[in-house]
């Protein structure tokens, strides 16, 4: 009893509520906020706060490793870029989008990285575009998990004539080509919107989430503890959401991390190729203006280019690290 | 003959995803907006068609009719092997003529750069998970995540930039300087070489291997600038100078070899190195860490332990235990990436200007050009499917206890 009070002390040191409780909170409980399942309520407080402890540098030494820094810290250079854009580029927003008499000049004093199509700042337009490039991959991810992730779990649990009807329609969507499918729903809109894009996109994901959870759903609906919770009476949105979903919710977790690389490198793809919201500031629309010209002014289709691949790889390195501290096979290595 | 039993019944389980294919490709290509019909009056002389003239097309080509019922006659048509034609893109000539034309070069881009891609990816994910977490492991697995997040066409532009345009600009008295420097880079090289085996520093022979690549670069620049061998093109076929070889085959390489035209061998093959230098690099990522990765699962085992217990030397437990055991995954992998390759790698062709099934693709989409779109969807479904039916046959011969 005095122990847990103490426990309850410790935490009690900083004000419920403020900013460094909350990031005290989120360092000790990291693990155990992605991994929900994970958490282990029939240790001692003391036991639990050993166990919590040591996994958690287990945890974070795994994390650390030079790969996965480097890929926290372009993200962060990323999201500073996303953030603060208008502070750090050396022109407005308003003079990136207007137009100027000496398009493709060369670098110069006052701009650094070369001038682009109607004479417009590089330099500029790669950090405006960062907040577009990147936030457009975002909301279609977020729908493929969302929706995935349910649908998965939904036929994975109840199989039968659900789970193979689902597989059906989801075999016919993996094996056709994602790439056609976005090209033509764009073109049937006419004018490519964003919106458009990042919602086919998102649905295009689905069934790769959906595949993936459903084989964990599988295996973990014939655990003894799911016997047990249905024993002790929980209904199957409890066992589904509840109990089977934050044990099987790991391998998503990494997924989820390198697909926000690949979409922004599909986006940015199917930008170049013309199919994309021509008035965005955007690193792959800036390709696709820039492209015929790259004899004469390398540095406009250049730069972008090189901007997309850090972004890419930033995201790609921290899912590298995840998967190597969350793999429950490494843990003896 | 399980085996062909189990054959026969992948090909009904295809059936309805081809026919579903089929289907979407319809409709999605009837619910573009444009307008086909005038695109072929324009090409074939007609630019200010009378309504009555634009009319009478349309009723020829069956567009006036409801969707639903040029759907079924699209299906009827189907069974007497009458696949439309195409309308915008190449007037009037039938669609499988009009997609055979591009699909030998996709072809031949897919089959070389996977070949590449195949061999050093293995090796290199075998080399990687040999060495986990040392420096090789890291270098390795650094290059193939670049690999992974590199935009192709950035790839592809860095390429035509630096090693086709730059090259091609240099002096001839660049061209000696970097002779001479190639040279010594490959005598350095093989002092090296030598003295690393001598005095067993794997540093030195590590050095030796990097200088030789790095003078090998350099004497292939210097023989460009001092004009011995033709520069590498940026993009396209073929050099404007030459004519297509008689058409046999529909491979250009073949052809030219049939017809006895040898110089447009080495031209074609000049032409396809970057793509495919850009294609297999790309290739190699994926193909790299999924062998790692499963390589990594394997030397885990027990019979590893047993086979390294009974004495079998580090090398053929490697090779002959490990990588078979581990080749599954891989096998998945290099299938997928083939398969979507055959279906069009858009962007590359595009960056290069070549082309096969991906430009045309693009084209199609651009023209709306109805019955070519549905059956370029319908082929790459296929190819996609047939891929994964050979890349499911392979597993039974890689692992014995698999039986169909």
């Amino acid at each position: 009893m005095s122990l847990k009070k103490e426990i309850r002390s410790e935490t009690r040191e900083l004000k419920e509520g403020s900013l460094l409780y909350i990031v005290s909170w989120i360092r000790k409980n990291i693990k155990f906020l992605l991994i929900p399942g994970s958490r282990l309520k029939e240790l001692t407080a003391r036991e639990l706060e050993y166990e919590k402890r040591v996994s958690q540098r287990k945890f974070i030494s795994r994390l650390v490793a030079p790969l996965t820094l480097l890929g926290i810290f372009i993200i962060f250079a990323m999201i500073t870029l996303v953030v603060f854009g208008s502070w750090i580029a050396p022109y407005t927003r308003e003079e990136a989008l207007g137009i100027y008499m000496n398009a493709w000049g060369p670098p110069s004093p006052e701009n650094l990285l070369g001038q682009g199509f109607y004479g417009r700042d590089v330099l500029s337009r790669l950090i405006y575009g960062a907040r577009n490039s990147i936030i457009i991959a975002l909301p279609s991810i977020t729908l493929s998990v969302f929706f995935g992730v349910i649908l998965g779990v939904i036929g994975g649990y109840y199989g039968g004539a659900i789970d193979s009807f689902m597989m059906r329609i989801f075999d016919i969507m993996l094996s056709f080509p994602a790439l056609v499918l976005v090209l033509v729903v764009v073109a049937i809109k006419g004018e490519p919107l964003i919106e458009d894009i990042m919602l086919a996109y998102g649905i295009l994901g689905i069934p790769y989430y959906s595949r993936l959870i459903r084989g964990q759903v599988l295996q973990a609906r014939e655990l003894p503890y799911i016997q047990a919770a249905r024993t002790s009476g929980a209904g199957n949105l409890k066992l589904m959401f509840k109990h089977i979903l934050p044990n099987s919710i790991q391998p998503i977790i990494i997924a989820f991390t390198f697909n926000i690389g690949g979409i922004i490198l599909s986006l940015a793809g199917l930008a170049f190729l013309g199919f994309s919201d021509p008035t965005l500031i955007e690193w792959g629309n800036d390709i696709a203006k820039a492209r015929l010209k790259l004899y004469d002014a390398p540095w406009a289709p250049l730069w972008p280019g090189f901007m997309i691949l850090i972004t890419v790889l930033g995201f790609m390195l921290l899912g590298d690290g995840l998967r190597d501290a969350l793999d429950p096979r490494m843990k003896n290595l | 003959m399980s085996l062909v039993k189990y054959i026969v019944k992948r090909i009904i389980v295809m059936l309805p995803v081809l026919f579903g294919a089929l289907t979407i490709g319809f409709f999605l290509s009837r619910m573009m907006p444009g307008d086909p019909v005038f695109w072929y009056l324009y090409a074939t002389g007609n630019p200010h068609p009378q309504p009555a003239q634009y009319a009478s097309m349309v009723r020829q080509l069956g567009l006036d009719q409801p969707v639903i019922i040029q759907y079924f006659r699209y299906l009827g048509e189907l069974f007497t092997g009458n696949w439309g034609i195409s309308i915008s893109l190449a007037q009037g000539e039938p669609v499988w003529d009009f997609i055979m034309q591009r699909l030998p070069r996709t072809i031949d881009i897919t089959i070389l750069s996977m070949i590449i891609a195949s061999i050093i990816g293995i090796k290199s994910g075998v080399i990687s998970a040999k060495k986990r977490n040392k420096t090789g492991d890291t270098f390795i697995r650094f290059m193939a995540l670049i690999g992974v997040s590199i935009p192709v066409y950035f790839l592809g532009m860095i390429l035509q930039y630096y090693v086709s345009y730059e090259l091609s600009n240099l002096t001839p008295i660049m061209g000696s300087m970097l002779l001479s420097g190639g040279i010594i880079a490959i005598v350095i090289c093989i002092i090296f070489m030598i003295f690393g085996k001598l005095i067993d520093k794997k540093f030195l022979r590590l050095t030796g291997i990097f200088l030789l690549i790095i003078g090998i670069f350099l004497i292939y620049a210097s023989l460009i600038a001092l004009d011995i061998i033709l520069h590498l093109p940026s993009e396209g076929f073929k050099n404007m100078a030459y004519t297509d070889p008689a058409y046999v085959t529909g491979f250009r390489a073949i052809d030219a070899f049939i017809s006895g035209e040898w110089y447009m061998i080495t031209d074609y093959f000049n032409h396809l190195i970057l793509p495919v230098l850009c294609l297999s690099f790309i290739t190699i990522a994926s193909i790299t860490r999924q062998t790692r990765s499963s390589m990594l699962e394997v030397l885990e085992q027990d019979y590893i332990r047993t086979a390294r217990a009974k004495g079998c030397k580090e090398k053929d437990v490697i090779n002959s235990h490990a990588l078979k055991n581990s080749l599954i995954p891989t096998v998945t992998v290099i299938g997928l990436n083939f398969a979507s390759l055959l279906g069009g790698a858009v962007l590359t062709e595009s960056t290069f200007n070549l082309d096969g099934i991906g430009g045309l693709l693009i084209d199609c989409v651009r023209n709306v050009d109805y019955w070519v779109l549905s059956a370029l969807i319908f082929t790459i479904t296929l190819m996609f499917v047939i891929v994964v039916l050979i890349t499911d046959l392979i597993y039974a011969f890689l692992d014995p206890r698999i039986r169909y």
